[in-house]
């Protein structure tokens, strides 16, 4: 393969590539210095416009509110308040398969906390989503609750190699009691978080969760 | 289309379009009046983007020529040839003129001539990549490719 132009790149990141073609993209980056600079400078632009990004909120993507611009904050107040373990099996945070995990900080009140495998929350409380990944993939995340109600926190967003990548989205929890699993499906290519089921999750795809159990205050 | 829409449009592909300018321009601040520049004519003008297949087509399309404007304007014009010179004087002065030749150059092509010249000699795009930003044939491409030669040629001799 020739060195892949920067319209190339675009459409990597934009979900416009075939299989093929991604494979073909990434096999080359991995031995061509000049490419892989280039796709490495695409990444981190993407992860900081991202990041920098204040997007407007979004209403209803569930009963319980999701909240954008906020995780800016809370992720500020974490650095200052929790000096978390930052290992998957030292934040208690389990991975289902491949080389991805999803995990939560917690925001009761003032006190800022990291999420464990299973975590007692209330309602009111708010939680932000967090990604490890070593590879680029599409991550989505997606809630039932102790009702049987199927929700999208996070609808399929693409996410660049990273530890710990903040999730646009923060999510103040609804009244609904009970245990909740936070589903996080990862894939390699762009999916409709609708539509997938995250108990089978189609080839490509991995998936990772934890546990909200939510008590009355 | 709504501004819901734009917003979601710039928030997915804004990052590629601030690449681009900033990688055209090389200025910062200007790169990011070309990202809203941009989104700006993509919300009133959607139809444009609407009649074509891929977004990121439409972007780096719309990018490209907004960042020639810009290099059009005067001052931006002096800003790269300073730039260009400068750089080249710590090497070699010899390498300069060309530099500064293309320069002027790409300010005497039409808007679309100066594109192709970008996408030509610096992006060094593939003939099936230009056509599918002009929306036309390869086979076209490869006919506009010829007719820029010449020109490039009969303005630097």
């Amino acid at each position: 393969m020739t060195h892949f132009s920067e319209l190339t790149v675009d459409k990597y990141l934009a979900g416009e590539l075939g299989r093929d073609a991604v494979a073909s993209l990434r096999a080359h980056a991995a031995e061509c210095a000049r490419c892989g600079d280039a796709l490495e400078d695409a990444l981190a632009v993407k992860a900081t416009f991202v990041n920098v990004h204040s997007a407007p909120r979004s209403a209803g993507l569930r009963r319980a509110r999701v909240l954008y611009a906020a995780p800016v904050a809370l992720a500020a107040a974490l650095a200052l308040v929790v000096a978390w373990p930052r290992s998957p099996a030292s934040t208690g945070v389990t991975r289902a398969k491949g080389t991805s995990i999803v995990g939560c900080y917690v925001a009761h009140g003032a006190a800022v906390r990291r999420g464990a495998l299973h975590e007692i929350v209330m309602p009111g409380d708010r939680i932000e989503l967090v990604t490890s990944t070593t590879d680029p993939v599409w991550f989505a995340a997606i809630s039932d609750d102790a009702a049987g109600v199927r929700s999208v926190y996070v609808p399929a967003t693409f996410v660049a190699p990273s530890r710990d990548q903040i999730s646009q989205a923060a999510i103040e929890l609804d009244t609904t009691l009970g245990r909740e699993t936070v589903t996080g499906v990862f894939c390699e290519l762009p999916f409709d978080a609708k539509t997938i089921d995250p108990a089978h999750p189609p080839a490509g795809c991995t998936t990772d969760h934890f546990e909200l159990t939510k008590v009355a205050r | 289309m709504t501004s819901e829409q734009l917003d979601k449009l710039y928030r997915d592909h804004g990052h590629a379009v601030l690449r681009r300018a900033r990688r055209m321009l090389r200025d910062e601040e200007d790169a990011r009046d070309v990202v809203h520049d941009v989104y700006l004519e993509l919300f009133r003008n959607a139809d444009r983007f609407e009649a074509r297949s891929s977004i990121t087509t439409y972007l780096y399309s719309a990018a490209t020529h907004a960042c020639l404007n810009r290099l059009r304007d005067g001052k931006n014009r002096r800003r790269l040839l300073e730039i260009r010179t400068a750089g080249d004087a710590r090497s070699t002065s010899a390498q300069a003129e060309p530099h500064a030749l293309a320069v002027e150059i790409l300010e005497t092509l039409d808007a679309d001539d100066a594109a192709l010249a970008v996408y030509l000699y610096c992006d060094e795009l593939t003939h099936d990549e230009i056509a599918e930003l002009f929306g036309c044939s390869r086979r076209h491409v490869g006919d506009l490719a010829t007719r820029l030669r010449q020109r490039i040629m009969e303005r630097a001799a």
